[in-house]
């Protein structure tokens, strides 16, 4: 004993003494305490990594709306055609992780067996990720240079008695071009596509005589973070041949739409965070009132209020750092979870996300610790002493 | 005996217990409030979806294949079949008429405008929020205003009633130098056309055809073109829920559905279903869906309604891991009470059954009282977000309820369980 | 004669109706072993709270060491607690996740400076050098009593306060705690203890009766 005759410690290594036994001895309440935390803030980070990519994945979504700007020839320059090649350049203007399908269009009449019918040229590639709402009976056509095939609108495939495998002959006029082509698929929209064919855009340029034209182009673009008008201006600014613009009837209702499903998924994080917040407060004021006894004991002993607050805060927040930084992981992972069962795709982690669940966790639990102390430290230690 | 433990150690321990069911109340608020929301979020979007206008297009049933470009007829000559106007209410009257958002009837005529012979354009009546008698509903209003909310007027908006007001399609305003208030005089196409005195009320911008257009009230349209109390087609606003296999095997063929599968068909709001019961109540029209607006609305509708359930059962578990923690630590208080009890020579089971009694009850309590919190909370979500109440569904209490009680005995059980194994001489003296 | 180091003047506690203390005049002098006795409910622990600044009174003065108390904040209380009284409890009251050398130590740690040596004699001197690192649990009731002795001497308080500290013991033990309490007071210490055990007040210098809340008698 005589070797341990002297043996200062000092306060703080008292201090970390007491905290670290607390831990260590108490173990199923640390865990609890951790435990709660820890999905607390993993609820948290899962919920804000999705509302803060929800405008990203949602308007993806949206795309299946299909077009929403449009490009054609400018009003002013009185033509009705522009090259494919200008085209072509100007929606390269469009960031490409923006542009979720584009096709340029060129349109004309023709003769088919049973009547005159509008023959569309169309990038087919292109078009079906333009038009994703498309009902297509039969197959779409996927090789852009096809020239033997067609796709046919449901209306004029009814009319003129026309199946999916059928052979077509499609004869113009004006240029005596005759071809006959196989029907790929049977489109159904619901507007005037309804009434038309559709064939490759070289092979339309050759049946109309039109090579290296094109009426208009359709686009769609993914418009988060993406200001369409501006995209109108600078496009039209740069070709002065081109009109480029909006279709309201698509980018318009987009806007609105997001800010909805913004908002509810707001609420709804809100809500949540609340939920999880109080979970963990009442977890920790059960977990501290449990030791009102301990608290009057240190009192007796000569411990002064801010020695206990002291003790505790650090108590918790040591569980409570350890807690978050668990429950970011879980938080993100989950946030992965979420991502694939709901868009199939990931969620990307942004910084913005660490404050907002650093701050209600660490603020809930300082709270949760700081409430139950006060009221304990308040009591008469002879109260909590005497009760058995 | 027991009974009068359970209520004694309820009431004793007031406070604790107070709060453990203040926090299943309040989770159980919330989780009901989702669980509404989430439910009831696919009509309360499909009804914001309505902002992309009309989904069913309405027409003549005729043979004729139309050939236009742009805007432009290649085929004006074809003789044309019209709707009658008086035939439109009914399209209120179908077993879906709730559903029926709005509609718009269309007729297009080319003008000429005076003084300027050579410029040919399109002229297109319609309602743009007129009034329309429909039986059992005294005010119904519809028009292009509530199905196509994106058209936009820069100006004002020209009354159904007033013959002289119209509207200028922006590309054509900008070649004719039109503003809102400019005097305009058309005359109907041939040598028999009318000539008609107009004001420009707006500029209309809708980012299709309409733009280089003329809109004019229908009844002064049908008058210019000589085709009084006929409509060329109709633009129908409905409120439909996605496709799904049932209705995709009806598009295939009707016949291929057996009765059961037919009536679930008929009595669904599917697109089909309100295109095939249009078509029922006006002969001699066709209805199509418009897939662009019917298709892309199922598929946004079907995320958001997953995320919310996908959300919602986050919740859901993250409440239930918390409330079952607070349950836990609320239980391990009272170890040194499990304790004396097994001094007194209580049988596990009977430790047991006075807790997880007791944590039923709180769950009971916290259940109930939170469906009722979370019935109107989930009205003010619907009513900051929608604008509209959220429908509520019953179905929410006893689930709501049943998984309130289940998580607080759950969160009960495992320190129940740590506790009794223990000795009682060692609870008793602190050695927990 | 050693001077009075503690004195109370019509010193009354009640709880509402009840007034289990009722007007204690009393003076202790420096070096004085008194026993407070009485039947259950007279009052014992209330005083014994009240003179350990534990709680305070309704009404009446108690002066510690020629320092009126009833004008302390609570601060203040707890530093005269931490710097004059060595607390001794019926149910020793440890705290449950420290060894009996840290329990000792958090004494040290709220007075002053935690010194691990002096932790180590007091425990020696209470006759557990080979029980410094178990926890509380791990003890018997004899052995918590005296580390909480142990505890109580730590700072070398003038007055030692004790609440039936022998209630939970048995015989053997209950001897080595009195023969602790014997050499406290030979060293000169001023000793209050509460018991009802008659043996035990034999010891004491005097002994104060208590019945009902008042003093029926002193010597």
């Amino acid at each position: 004993m005589a070797g341990d005759k002297g043996a200062k410690i000092t306060k703080r290594e008292m201090f970390l003494r007491i905290l670290l036994k607390s831990l260590k001895v108490r173990k199923n309440r640390v865990f609890i305490t951790f435990f709660s935390i820890m999905i607390g803030a993993a609820i948290i980070t899962a919920l804000a990594s999705v509302y803060f990519d929800i405008s990203a994945k949602m308007s993806r979504e949206l795309r299946a709306y299909g077009a929403n700007f449009f490009i054609g020839p400018a009003s002013a320059s009185g033509n009705r055609t522009v090259d494919t090649g200008t085209i072509g350049e100007a929606v390269k203007m469009v960031p490409p992780e923006k542009l979720a399908g584009a096709s340029p269009y060129v349109y004309g009449v023709v003769r088919l067996d049973l009547g005159n019918a509008v023959l569309a040229g169309v990038d087919f590639a292109g078009l079906k990720r333009l038009s994703p709402y498309w009902q297509v009976e039969g197959k779409w056509i996927t090789v852009d240079f096809d020239d033997e095939s067609c796709m046919i609108g449901k209306t004029l495939a009814k009319n003129m008695e026309l199946k999916v495998g059928d052979s077509v002959t499609v004869i113009r006029n004006e240029t005596g071009f005759q071809k006959s082509l196989i029907i790929k698929g049977i489109a159904e929209t619901g507007q005037a596509e309804d009434e038309q064919i559709f064939v490759s855009l070289p092979l339309a340029q050759k049946i109309l005589g039109m090579e290296g034209k094109a009426n208009h182009a359709m686009l769609s673009i993914v418009t988060e973070g993406t200001d369409i008008d501006a995209l109108a201006a600078t496009v039209a600014g740069k070709f002065p041949v081109l009109d480029a613009k909006p279709i309201r009837k698509v980018s318009s209702s987009e806007g609105k739409i997001l800010e909805k499903i913004k908002g509810l998924m707001a609420i709804v994080a809100v809500i949540i965070l609340t939920i999880t917040t109080l979970c963990v407060m009442t977890t920790l004021i059960t977990v501290v009132s449990e030791r009102t006894r301990e608290i009057g004991l240190m009192k007796a002993i000569g411990a002064d209020d801010r020695e206990i607050v002291r003790q505790f805060i650090a108590e918790t927040l040591l569980i409570g750092v350890a807690g978050v930084a668990a429950g970011l992981v879980v938080g993100f992972i989950l946030a992965q979870v979420l991502g694939q069962a709901v868009f199939g795709s990931s969620i990307s982690f942004r910084m913005i996300v660490l404050p907002v669940t650093l701050i209600p966790s660490v603020a809930a639990s300082l709270l949760a610790a700081v409430l139950p102390v006060r009221m304990a430290v308040r009591v008469v230690p002879a109260q909590v002493l005497k009760e058995d | 005996m027991f009974f009068l433990m359970l209520r004694q150690s309820f009431f004793r321990g007031r406070r604790r217990k107070a709060l453990a069911t203040l926090t299943i109340v309040l989770s159980a608020s919330l989780i009901t409030a989702l669980m509404n929301v989430s439910i009831d979020v696919g009509d309360k979007m499909a009804r914001e979806m309505k902002s992309y206008g009309a989904n069913i297009n309405m027409v003549p049933k005729s043979e004729a294949i139309p050939l236009e470009i742009g805007g432009v007829d290649y085929n004006p000559l074809k003789d044309r079949v019209f709707i009658n106007e008086s035939d439109l209410p009914k399209i209120k009257e179908i077993f879906w008429h709730n559903n029926i958002a709005g509609f718009a009837p269309f007729l297009k005529t080319t003008v000429e405008i005076a003084g300027n012979a050579k410029k040919r354009i399109n002229l297109i009546g319609t309602n743009f929020d007129r009034q329309i008698p429909i039986a059992g509903d005294d005010e119904f209003r519809t028009g292009v205003k509530v199905v196509f909310p994106y058209w936009q007027v820069k100006g004002e908006w020209p009354g159904d009633e007033e013959p002289a007001g119209i509207l200028a399609g922006a590309a054509l305003a900008r070649d004719l130098g039109l503003k809102p208030g400019d005097r305009l005089t058309v005359k109907g196409a041939g040598d028999t056309g009318r000539e008609e005195s107009f004001v420009v009320k707006g500029i209309l911008t809708t980012g299709g055809a309409e733009e280089s257009a003329l809109v004019a009230p229908l009844a002064v349209v049908q008058r210019l073109a000589g085709m009084e109390g006929k409509v060329q087609s109709v633009s129908v606003s409905a409120l439909t829920v996605p496709e799904d296999k049932l209705s995709r095997k009806a598009r295939q063929s009707n016949d291929s559905l057996d009765s059961m599968e037919y009536d679930r068909w008929y009595c669904t709001a599917y697109v089909s279903s309100i295109t095939h019961q249009i078509e029922e109540a006006i002969p001699n029209v066709t209805a199509r869906p418009i897939w662009q607006v019917a298709a892309g609305e199922g598929a946004v509708v079907n995320k958001i309604q997953l995320l919310m359930i996908v959300v919602t059962i986050a919740a859901f578990i993250a409440s239930g891991l918390g409330i079952s923690s607070l349950m836990a630590t609320t239980i391990m208080e009272r170890s040194r009470e499990i304790g004396l009890m097994k001094a007194l020579g209580a049988a596990d089971w009977e430790v047991y059954l006075l807790f997880l009694s007791e944590s039923a009850f709180v769950g009971v309590i916290g259940g109930l009282l939170g469906c009722l919190a979370g019935a109107g909370l989930s009205q003010i979500i619907g009513l900051s977000i929608f604008g509209s109440y959220v429908s509520f569904s019953p179905i929410v209490v006893p689930v709501n309820v049943a998984v309130s009680v289940l998580i607080a005995l759950s969160g009960s059980l495992m320190p129940s369980r740590l506790i009794t194994k223990l000795y009682p001489a060692e609870v008793l003296h602190g050695r927990r | 004669m050693a001077k009075i180091v503690l004195e109370t003047k019509v010193l009354t506690k009640r709880y509402g109706s009840v007034t289990p203390l009722d007007s204690i005049d009393m003076q202790v002098k420096g070096g004085e072993w008194v026993a407070i006795m009485g039947p259950s409910g007279s009052g014992k622990t209330t005083m014994l709270n009240l003179l350990s600044l534990l709680d305070s009174p309704t009404e009446g003065e108690y002066i510690l060491d020629g320092v009126g108390t009833a004008t302390l904040t609570e601060k203040e209380r707890v530093a005269v607690r931490r710097e004059k009284i060595g607390l001794v409890f019926q149910q020793f009251h440890l705290v449950s996740y420290l060894t009996a050398l840290e329990n000792v130590m958090l004494a040290q740690y709220y007075h002053s400076m935690v010194d691990k040596g002096d932790a180590m004699e007091a425990l020696e001197r209470v006759g557990l050098e080979h029980r410094t690192d178990h926890l509380p649990s791990q003890l018997s009731g004899g052995e918590q009593q005296r580390v909480c002795i142990a505890r109580a001497l730590i700072n070398q308080p003038a007055i030692i306060m004790a609440d039936e500290p022998t209630g939970n013991l048995d015989e053997a033990n209950e001897e080595v705690v009195l023969e602790l309490f014997k050499e406290l007071h030979r060293e000169g210490r001023t000793i209050i203890m509460v018991t009802h055990n008659p043996e035990l007040a034999e010891f004491a210098d005097r002994v104060v009766r208590l019945h009902h809340g008042k003093v029926v008698k002193d010597a």
